[in-house]
């Protein structure tokens, strides 16, 4: 019975090397799904918002729902 | 610290004997209870190595595989083993290899290193205190804890939801942005 002889010497340096490419491909991988799944839709849906937000008719709601302690309620 | 010394200077050679044990012992002046009673445990075997910390023990350690001692003690029919071994191996039958493995170990990798299934107990064990904390939480709201607050109540709930949709509490991804202002109702 042969088998192919095994790897006897640098079996630390061998195995760093590979730890650093899966590293470095787990890395690369989660990085860029995170900013195109996660990070990019966030900013279209501030941008979203934002873009047509009248914040006077929004305060104005407020001051109507009764809740601004500083100003009077007309 | 004499024993320890005669344990490292064995280390240099490749099988011992408690003879030499002895001997040394004796040259040394005395010797000491703790060693006597190591090499009344040792028997017959042979000292093969340091072992993980110098002392003539013999366990099963996948990550340590050479223990210091043999594990069977050198019986007639071992010896005549070891001296076939000297020879050419392929005159070796697979009986005599098992045997003579046998002689010097225990076990093999494949037995020390089975499943023993230890892990149920543990799930088991874990997953029972997790009942029991179950229990005594709803033990404790049902009789310990006093009643809750006047703001916890329906009417009270319901005052500060709308509090928090009318000053537009998370607007973009958070509860107002659920709320349907032109129409006052919850989107769809």
């Amino acid at each position: 019975m042969s088998i192919a002889k095994p790897q006897l010497r640098g079996l630390l340096a061998s195995q760093i090397k590979k730890n650093l490419i899966v590293a470095g491909v787990i890395v690369t991988v989660l990085v860029t799904s995170t900013k195109f799944l996660r990070n990019e839709p966030r900013k279209k849906a501030y941008a979203e918002f934002y873009k047509n937000y009248d914040p006077d008719a929004a305060f104005q709601r407020m001051v109507d729902g009764g809740y601004m302690q500083c100003v009077e309620q007309r | 610290m004499a024993s320890r010394m005669m344990a490292l200077a064995l280390r240099h050679q490749p099988a011992a004997s408690k003879t030499s044990l002895i001997v040394r012992a004796a040259h040394s002046g005395s010797v000491n209870p703790h060693l006597a009673e190591k090499l009344e445990k040792l028997g017959n075997r042979d000292v093969v190595g340091f072992g993980w910390n110098g002392e003539p023990t013999y366990y099963d350690r996948p990550d340590f595989p050479m223990p210091a001692i043999r594990f069977k003690e050198n019986t007639p029919d071992v010896l005549a083993l070891r001296a076939k071994e000297k020879e050419d191996w392929k005159k070796l039958s697979i009986q005599e290899k098992k045997a003579l493995y046998r002689a010097s170990f225990c076990q093999t990798f494949a037995e020390m290193k089975y499943p023993t299934g230890e892990w149920k107990m543990h799930l088991g064990n874990t997953l029972i205190v997790f009942a029991l904390a179950i229990y005594i939480s709803l033990w404790m709201a049902a009789y310990i804890y006093d009643p809750d607050p006047i703001s916890f109540d329906e009417e009270h709930q319901k005052a500060q939801l709308k509090r928090m949709l009318t000053l537009e509490v998370n607007p973009i991804h958070g509860l107002s942005a659920n709320w349907d202002y032109e129409n006052k109702r919850w989107k769809k």
